[in-house]
């Protein structure tokens, strides 16, 4: 008990600094746009920023929606489909050596750049975003998956053997078990790619979406407006963290480390 | 039986295990490849594909050998930007990273700044820099240093902290002042965790430099990719696509290597 009060209290100051440092950092921007009288279409000031971002909040909060729905669908396809090949990996020695590398292989390498070819492939609409946020999400989840089921020892799985449980029973009651704090490390990863990988989907063609405002401000030259998604794009990604942090700290319980 | 004999034996096994290692190792994933390899020209043959829905491996290569030049140019152009801001980046963060060890406030003051910068994805700020430093290479160095220089910083202050306060008393009583503890004892002890920083950082740097690209660049993969995907020249991006992908992998091995032999132990 008094561990979880110096943890809570802990977080609480971790926490503090944080938004101590936010409101100075905003307080600054403030200050150095009016100070050095720095040109709107450089580092437009942030209380404009605000204004711009309030008088078209209904697009704005459109745009995030249309970009979280696509982020969220591709993240939870890559949940399932991640959790599920790491195990199938954790079951069989000859797929986990014939993939496997292939696996950690596409975390080396840029493989957004494929999205050029999944818009070609599945079209201008959310599908397509879906998919990008899809393959970048479950990587990472299915290597974790497969770490964590590791990590259980033979022992725990002989006990359990005696006792007369299932394969299945096993991989239910102790193996996913075990691997749920790396598993939602993984989360919290593939939660941030899939945002990304749905804003960079949304360049290679799409009418809604952050991407697009984002797009859509650069070539219209219009810096306050390219803030205000910036800063939205932010709190989105932001927000996807903690909502993870939040799930991990109900479900998995017994272990949250941030 | 003499122990010279049981030596020898074992390291005939031994040598024998270390074969055996490499075939269980290597011919899976050659298995692997193999079976793509098929199954992708297989699927265009039997299902008639037209080669802007997927070309084979075989045009792609044809088209990449076309043109090696260009090829050459886009290649080149990426792997610049891409490793100038990681270079940079590194040196940043690891010098930020021992400042902040050395003269802990400003650390309070400067940390939560990066902090919040980088809790936007990186990717965000594409349009911005393409605005304010152009479409040439610039815009997409500042942003490949911001996001090494993080995730560096990050790592080093983790491993520079991890070090053992008894070894650093030690080492007091011997009369080491701190640059002594630094360099002897902070710095290798936090070897394994920056390298593992500079890792994830170099991967970072090129998946940036490609997206960033895609925005707008005079050369480069990614601008060859959003290039060729606009002008409906699918087996061109394919060609970009697939460059980016082997270099990826081959600096990516690079920094690997340099890290085993920098952190041998």
């Amino acid at each position: 008990m008094a561990t979880r009060g110096a943890t809570l209290i802990r977080g609480l100051k971790k926490a503090a600094t944080q938004v101590t440092a936010l409101v100075a950092l905003m307080l600054a921007w403030e200050a150095a746009t009016v100070l050095f009288h720095i040109s709107e279409d450089k580092l437009p000031a942030l209380s404009s920023v605000l204004a711009t971002a309030w008088t078209g909040r209904a697009a704005l909060a459109g745009a995030v929606g249309t970009t979280l729905f696509e982020a969220l669908i591709g993240l939870f396809a890559g949940i399932a489909f991640g959790v599920l090949s790491g195990i199938a990996f954790s079951s069989s020695r000859l797929l986990e050596r014939m993939l496997l590398p292939y696996f950690i292989a596409s975390q080396a390498v840029p493989i957004i750049a494929f999205g050029a070819i999944i818009i070609i492939w599945f079209g201008n609409g959310v599908a397509s975003k879906a998919v990008i946020a899809f393959y970048l999400s479950f990587f990472p989840v299915a290597v974790n998956t497969l770490g964590g089921i590791r990590r259980v020892s033979k022992d725990e799985i002989g006990l359990l053997r005696t006792f007369g449980a299932s394969r299945l029973k096993i991989l239910w009651k102790l193996q996913l078990p075990t691997a749920l704090p790396p598993i939602f490390t993984a989360i919290r990863i593939g939660a941030g790619l899939a945002l990304v990988g749905a804003i960079v989907g949304e360049w290679f063609g799409a009418s809604r979406g952050l991407g697009v405002v984002l797009l859509t401000a650069m070539f219209d030259n219009q810096v306050t407006q390219l803030w205000a998604a910036i800063l939205a794009t932010g709190a989105t990604g932001t927000a996807l963290f903690w909502a993870v942090v939040a799930l991990q700290k109900k479900i998995a319980w017994w272990q949250t480390e941030v | 039986m003499s122990s010279e004999l049981v030596d020898a034996q074992a390291s005939g096994r031994g040598e024998n295990a270390i074969w055996r290692r490499w075939y269980v190792l290597v011919w899976p994933p050659l298995l692997a490849a193999v079976i793509l390899l098929t199954g992708w020209e297989l699927t265009i043959w039997w299902f008639k594909l037209p080669n802007f829905i997927l070309p084979s491996p075989a045009e792609i290569v044809e088209a990449a050998l076309q043109e090696p030049r260009r090829l050459l140019t886009d290649t080149s152009a990426t792997v610049v930007e891409a490793l100038v801001g990681y270079l940079a980046g590194s040196v940043l963060g690891l010098g930020l990273a021992i400042f902040f060890v050395t003269f802990g406030r400003i650390e309070r003051l400067i940390l939560p700044v990066y902090v919040t910068i980088n809790s936007v994805p990186m990717v965000a700020y594409g349009p911005l820099a393409i605005i304010l430093l152009g479409i040439g290479p610039s815009s997409k160095i500042l942003l490949i240093l911001i996001a090494v220089s993080y995730q560096v910083l990050i790592n080093a202050l983790a491993g520079l902290r991890s070090c053992d306060p008894g070894a650093i008393a030690l080492l007091r009583t011997f009369g080491a002042n701190r640059r002594t503890i630094l360099l002897k004892l902070r710095l290798p002890g936090a070897m394994p965790a920056i390298m593992l920083g500079m890792r994830v950082a170099v991967v970072h740097a090129m998946i940036l430099a490609v997206v960033l690209e895609m925005l707008g660049a005079r050369a480069g993969l990614g601008w060859s990719v959003y290039k060729s995907t606009q002008m409906m020249n699918f087996v061109e991006a394919w060609v970009a696509v697939g460059a980016s992908v082997i270099v990826s992998l081959i600096i990516y091995a690079i920094v690997n290597g340099i890290g085993r032999k920098l952190v041998w132990w």
